[in-house]
């Protein structure tokens, strides 16, 4: 469905290059689609990154059908969303590893799909007298996801580190093929668990997107409510990991005490302590009333002053802070050339977030404050999900007194008219892309997610190896706090 | 600032839930549906059409709800015209059979356990939430270890094999070896819609529930289970009655 | 003729007939080692009774040269350390009794063992010197015997430097002394001995202890046995390490205690430096190295440290008048020279039969050997527990007393920094004990346990009869050493008496059953327990009255009842109960199919800690690097800096070099030069005839 809307003239001029290699240009807000053959698509992506300044967001294939890459334009606050052609037939896919690294992922995860086992990256063998590989199997220590890390010592330092994911691969995108959109919105709230707002929210701003649905202003602050409440307790729980892990039990456990507020201010005003069910296409699933928004805005001023408390208490405890400081150091160069997202990236220099960046729901009324550093260690990081907190608090108290009146969600058709379109949202980890393809029928036909962990897993290796020793791995560990579950789908 | 830390806990106080020697109630809980009196009309299946991952299913002109499915998501309840299944607020959801709901069974040797428990959690192919709630289980307002409740990380040293997430096929032989690994008298829980039935993901894309690979000895359906009704499964396998010490 | 010189006759028979038997190619060969192990009976034997009786036993005392007779004879001291080195000899040999493609050649092991004799029977410096050249050639031939693999020839040739190094030293001493007491008897010249000039003494003192040094492996001498060790045949290793350095030490007490009688307080300061020093060293390569025979060479090292230490302390007693405790700390020094002897005989057979099996003696190429070679890992590791001192073993025992002993620096009077200085000797000597223990985890349990690294490892097998039969005389040794340690004390007394002329028997082992009015205290800690069979005074060992008791038999009693009570109760339960099958398991390994051999810790990751630990020692680099020619291959490239090689041997050869280069100047070729030269030095020798005439 093409738009009307003209086209930006730095971005024109970028295209003009290419005129001859893209075919047909249709725009959505936000988000612009360029057709061309699926060979001409690794020098048309080289050359908008380039001149654009952005790198690979996601890569995804149908396969026999097209191959997908979408790639940011941050000044005009768009994604570029290029389709490429593939002949009928043919299972050989264009390569973008040479421009793009973190391409490299995408394509080893492709070449593994076809059984259902997990296949780790073919990894070149370490030798050396003494080195050992210590291996920590899919079944971790106590409440870890299953992922396979293999590790490559010799005694104390880690010279290699090496995930295997996949071993929790559920076939989400597949079982969402054939169902109406609704269905599938339980399928991607559940994608993950700890960020089922933000799957949530890309998915439904999707469909929203491919209908030409307007999600009505209360509704939109709304999300942004529901949006930040989960970034509070997920950035919480990130943050009591990691104290726990330097070691310090008390520390975690009073900050596991305010995140377990923040789950029960979930349930008593949404419903659901996870937050599941609260979205809809079209807005929010049911409304906030005037007496419970009030009664939220109380508690979360007072558990953020509950937080700011413990919050100088770990930065003063210098048991915890020794711990962090160059630990597991992430490089600005191996950040933004793997694509770094989130406050992993954010913690290393790669100054992106998808609410400032592209903004969806009321966030272009609600800016948050993107904090972001240089160190890239574990203190860094742990700077970082503290300011995003901070941010979070302000915003949530703005959002809640500043709620528009109006009808919480708009109508939707009943049959979901077909065509395709992205949906993003910015989650406690990161930056997410979900899209959509609804078929004739108004039942999904393909459903793609890029989530933000999946583009930071290959980040933990590197910054693990990096003269670390194994006490460090948890800290580590702890510190990207990485799904599994939406990387494995 | 070892002093704060102190001062701190001991300002705050015990925080912990004397759950389950006492009755409580979560108001804004979707907890069980019950059906509620009634007939349903002719050749109506819209609750069964609504459920995704096939919990309700209308028989005799009435909807018969495995609880091991189901998501509490409340489809059902929308959707029916004349609004017989309503989501209550009940939590306590842990069942030891899926065939007899009713059915509480200690299971033999249970009573060895009822002053100490050692689990082993397994992620089968979790989304996460139920991962987080059995998590929240050790922070101090659950505080399990105060029910002789505790985790390890080694199989050997463990009683319960707690799993959460439907069993996908890279964690079908992982979560066999666990079992194993586990020394008899041993149980195993299964935590959560997707591990108690499969949830919405179903074969053959995953294996299926726990059930598909070993024998089940309590499920706690919910997505995700309250951490009480967590407890409220624990406590079944070490024959606790709610109100014993 | 007597018994003993009997014996000794009967010996050297025997060792000629295995000397001439080894000389036939073939099955013959491996015979010639049946005379060699009758020999050192026979010699073990003879040196056991002369030790019993107490005195001096003259055997062979025939004219030779004018200076010297041919005089051999075994005092108290000599016939210890006979005795020390027969089973060895007997062990040594029954292992070689195995069919093996290089064994040492039997006809040169032979006259080893009777070189070894003449070594420690010999009556005057002379003599000696004469045995321990031919020792020292027949070692390194020995040591040798496999010339055709890489790295054995330098090997070799380091020990024969060394070696030649320390015989120069020891010949200027024994020189020195003729000059200055007029004779090379061992009887004359003690007698002469106290009347020589102080300088003279401390320069025969530091001669003869760096000269015997060298052989005993004291630092900074030490460089050849690392290097000697793994290289040699395994039973070879063994007599290297059970006997040479043994005779070492013998060397160092015959002329420092023997003849000159003992000297003034800086002497002993001084051994317990070095000393102390050995024992660290040693230790801190033998807990890293890679090597199970190297790791065994510094274990060496580090236990004639210890020994050095009891001997220096022995000579600060006796420099401050003490005899009592001088006594004391020389018999704990001979005992522990016995116990090492024994335990490291028995790691060196294991290390070969190890060798044999696998061709490896690289620890990260081994594992899971305790399944395929059950005897031998046990046999092993009962020399791993007595290395490590774990009670109720011979090495226990010593170790024990040694610390007891240093412990006992509070007695020597005023002198706070000699006190000191021993205290700061002891807490060293409590490090060591500590890497000792981990070192030998670290080596029993990477060879022996867990899964085998490599198929090498896969395919070991039992170790035949003899190795099993050789190792097993030298555990049951062990064993018997530290179990009956107090009927084996009266013996080592005998050395004390013979050179301070104090027993100190009644304090060491008191005697609670034949005085218990006198021991009350002791009686009452349980002392007098277990009262026969009465061998010795009784079961208690204290190093002196009131301080501190010990007993292992005591100690061994307990163990097995702590053992085998709960065994039996549990045997009980279980037939009350029925038995419930036992079902082999798999490794739990986070639930991956298989458990890999090399997930396993290796020995350099074990030890990684303490090189981080002691990393200002070591200094460790590690990179990692893309491999030559297959860079898709990355390489860990680790290693250790060797401190003395670096610091100490590099220099002096360089300048050694450097000296000869200059020095080789004066070799032109050309014949009218070296005329000049003889003309030149003809003309200085009769100028200085004329002055100094």
């Amino acid at each position: 469905m093409s738009g009307t809307r003209k086209i930006p003239e730095r971005l024109d001029k970028v295209l003009a290059q290419v005129k001859n290699l893209v075919q047909v240009i249709s725009h959505r807000t936000g988000e612009w689609q360029l057709d061309l053959e699926a060979g001409a698509l690794p020098p048309v992506a080289a050359h908008l990154a380039e001149s654009l300044g952005g790198n690979l967001a996601a890569l995804f294939p149908e396969p026999g059908q097209h191959l997908h890459a979408v790639l940011p334009a941050v000044e005009e606050k768009a994604y570029l969303h290029l389709r490429g052609r593939l002949a009928p037939g043919t299972r050989d896919l264009p390569a973008l590893d040479r421009h793009f690294p973190a391409a490299a992922r995408y394509r080893r995860i492709l070449e593994a799909r076809h059984g259902l086992a997990p296949v780790g990256p073919s990894v070149s063998r370490l030798e050396g007298s003494g080195v050992f590989q210590f291996p920590l199997g899919p079944v971790r220590g106590d409440y870890n996801e299953a992922a396979g890390i293999v590790i490559d010592t010799v005694g104390e330092h880690i010279l290699r580190l090496t995930p295997t994911l996949g071993y929790k691969h559920r076939g989400l995108e597949d079982r969402a093929a054939g169902l109406t959109p609704k269905a599938a919105l339980l399928l991607a709230e559940r994608a993950a668990g700890t960020q089922s707002v933000a799957h949530a929210l890309a998915y439904c701003q999707a469909l929203e997107r491919l209908a030409g649905v307007t999600v009505p202003p209360r509704a939109a602050v709304l999300r942004v409510v529901l949006a930040e409440m989960e970034r509070l307790y997920g950035h919480l729980l990130d943050i009591s990991l990691m104290v726990g892990a330097a070691g310090h039990t008390v520390g975690a456990a009073q900050l596991d005490q305010l995140k377990e507020l923040f789950l029960r201010l979930n349930l008593s005003h949404f419903g659901h302590r996870y937050l599941f069910g609260t979205l809809v296409p079209g807005g929010v699933r049911t409304d906030l009333p005037r007496e419970a928004a009030a009664s939220l805005r109380t508690a979360v001023t007072r558990q953020g002053a509950e937080w700011r408390r413990l919050f100088t208490m770990v930065l003063g405890t210098p048991g915890i802070i020794d711990r962090w400081e160059t630990t597991g150091i992430v490089d600005y160069t191996d950040a933004w050339d793997l694509a770094a997202v989130g406050p992993v990236g954010r913690a290393s220099g790669v100054d992106r977030d998808v609410r400032r960046d592209h903004p969806y729901a009321a966030y272009g009324e609600f800016v948050p404050a993107v904090p972001h550093f240089r160190d890239g260690d574990a203190l860094a990081r742990f700077r970082v999900r503290a300011a995003e907190i901070d941010a979070s608090l302000a915003l949530v108290g703005e959002a809640l007194a500043r709620l528009p009146q109006g009808p919480a969600r708009a109508d939707v058709p009943a049959v979901w008219p077909a065509g395709e379109a992205l949906g993003w949202s910015e989650a406690p980890q990161g930056e997410t892309l979900h899209w959509v393809r609804v078929g004739e029928e108004g039942k999904i036909a393909a459903y793609r997610i890029r989530s933000a962990s999946f583009a930071n897993w290959d980040l933990f290796g590197p910054a693990a190896a990096d003269g670390n020793i194994l006490t460090d791995f948890p800290l580590i560990d702890t510190s990207f706090n990485l799904c599994c579950a939406d990387c494995d789908r | 600032m070892f002093y704060d830390w102190v001062f701190k806990g001991l300002r705050k106080g015990v925080v912990s839930t004397a759950y389950p020697y006492n009755e409580q109630e979560l108001p804004n809980y979707r907890g069980l549906p019950a059906v509620g009196p009634g007939s349903c009309p002719d050749g109506c299946r819209e609750c069964e059409q609504a459920c995704l991952p096939g919990a309700v299913q209308v028989r005799d002109a009435t909807p018969v709800i495995d609880t091991a499915l189901c998501l509490f998501c409340g489809e059902c309840q929308s959707v029916c015209p004349r609004g017989r299944i309503t989501l209550t607020n009940a939590f306590e959801t842990a069942i030891t059979s899926r065939q007899t709901t009713a059915a509480k069974v200690v299971p033999r040797d249970g009573r060895l356990f009822a002053k100490s428990l050692y689990i082993r959690h397994v992620d089968a192919a979790c989304c996460g939430a139920c991962l987080r709630e059995t998590a929240s289980l050790n922070n101090p307002f659950y505080d399990v270890s105060r029910l002789g409740i505790f985790f390890t990380a080694s199989p050997r040293h463990a009683d319960v094999l707690l799993v959460t997430g439907p069993v996908s096929w890279g964690m079908r032989d992982p979560l066999r070896e666990a079992y194993e690994a586990m020394p008899g008298p041993k149980f195993v829980v299964a935590a959560g819609a997707c591990a108690a039935g499969g949830g919405p993901f179903g074969q053959p894309a995953t294996v299926g529930g726990v059930d598909v690979v070993m024998p089940v000895d309590v499920y706690i359906p919910g997505c995700p289970p309250h951490p009480l009704a967590l407890i409220d499964g624990l406590r079944l396998l070490g024959g606790r009655a709610r109100k014993e010490v | 003729m007597t018994m003993e010189q009997e014996l000794f006759a009967l010996a050297c028979l025997l060792g000629l007939a295995g000397f001439i038997t080894g000389l036939w190619p073939g099955r013959v060969e491996r015979a010639a080692y049946v005379p060699a192990a009758l020999a050192s009976l026979a010699l073990g034997w003879g040196a056991g009774r002369v030790l019993y009786a107490g005195g001096t036993e003259q055997l062979v005392n025939v004219p030779w040269l004018p200076v010297a007779s041919f005089h051999l004879a075994l005092d108290s001291l000599s016939a210890f350390f006979l005795l020390a080195a027969a089973p060895v000899f007997l062990a040594a040999a029954v292992y070689a009794l195995s069919k093996e493609e290089r064994r040492s050649p039997a006809s040169l092991f032979n006259v080893f063992l009777l070189s070894v004799a003449g070594v420690l029977a010999a009556a005057n410096l002379l003599v000696l010197m004469l045995f321990w050249e031919l020792m020292t050639v027949l070692s390194y031939l020995l040591v040798n015997t496999r010339h055709d693999r890489p790295g054995v020839s330098q090997a070799g040739l380091v020990m024969l430097v060394m070696s030649q190094l320390g015989s120069a030293m020891m010949l200027v001493a024994f020189f020195l002394l003729y000059a200055f007491g007029g004779s090379f008897d061992f009887v004359t010249l003690h007698v002469a001995a106290a009347h020589m000039p102080p300088a003279v003494r401390d320069l025969v003192f530091l001669l003869a202890l760096a000269g015997f040094g060298v052989k005993a492996g004291m630092v900074p001498f030490q460089v050849w046995l690392p290097l000697a060790h793994p290289v040699a045949p395994a039973n070879i290793s063994a007599l290297l390490s059970g006997v040479l350095i043994n005779l070492g030490f013998y060397g160092v007490v015959r002329v420092v205690l023997g003849i000159m009688g003992g000297g003034p307080s800086w002497w002993g300061l001084l051994v317990i430096g070095l000393g102390t020093c050995s024992a660290i060293f040693g230790m801190l390569y033998a807990v890293i190295d890679e090597d199970l025979k190297r790791v065994l060479a510094f274990s060496s090292i580090e236990n004639m440290g210890l020994i050095l230490l009891g001997l220096g302390l022995s000579m600060v007693f006796a420099a401050h008048g003490l005899p009592a405790f001088a006594a004391l700390a020389l018999l704990v020094a001979c005992y522990h020279a016995l116990n090492h002897a024994t335990y490291k005989g028995l790691l060196f057979l294991g290390a070969g039969a190890v060798d044999r099996a696998t061709g490896e003696h690289r620890l990260d190429a081994l594992g899971g050997l305790l399944k395929r070679m059950p005897a031998t890992g046990f046999l092993f590791l009962l020399g791993a527990l007595s290395i490590s001192a774990v009670p109720p073993t011979n090495g226990f025992v010593t170790e024990w007393l040694l610390f007891q002993t240093a412990l006992q620096s509070f007695r020597l009077p005023g002198l706070v920094g000699i006190k000191i200085f021993v205290a700061l000797a002891a807490a060293v000597l409590a490090l060591t004990a500590g890497l000792a223990v981990t070192c030998f985890v670290r080596a029993f349990g990477v060879a022996f346990l867990g899964l085998p690294r490599t198929a090498a490892a896969r395919r070991a097998a039992e170790a035949p009869r003899p190795v099993l039969a050789a190792m097993g005389i030298l555990a049951f040794l062990s064993l018997g050493l530290g179990l009956a340690a107090t009927a084996v004390i009266p013996l080592v007394d005998r050395v004390d008496r013979l050179l301070y002329g104090v027993s100190v028997l009644n304090q060491v082992v008191p005697p609670v059953w034949s005085r218990p009015g006198d021991f009350a205290t002791l009686i009452s800690l349980g002392g007098g327990l277990l009262s026969f069979p009465r061998v010795a005074n009784s079961w208690v060992i204290q190093p002196a009255d009131g301080f501190s008791s010990m007993s292992t038999v005591y100690i061994a009693v307990f163990v097995a009842l702590l053992l085998l009570v709960p065994l039996g109760l549990t045997r009980l339960k279980r037939s009350a109960r029925g038995r419930t099958p036992n079902v082999p398991g798999k490794v739990w390994d986070g639930g991956r199919p298989e458990f890999l051999p090399n997930w396993q810790y290796t020995a350099v990751a074990y030890s990684n800690p303490i090189r981080m630990l002691f990393g200002r020692f070591y200094r460790p680099y590690g990179e990692l690097e893309p491999k030559e020619g297959r860079p898709s291959v990355l390489v860990y490239r680790s290693g250790v800096a060797s401190v003395l090689e670096d610091y100490l041997y590099r220099p002096l050869t360089t300048a050694t070099r450097r000296l000869a280069e200059n020095i080789a100047v004066l070799q032109s070729g050309s014949v009218n030069l070296y005329l000049g030269y003889i003309f030149a030095v003809l003309v200085v020798l009769l100028v200085a005839s004329h002055y100094f005439a």
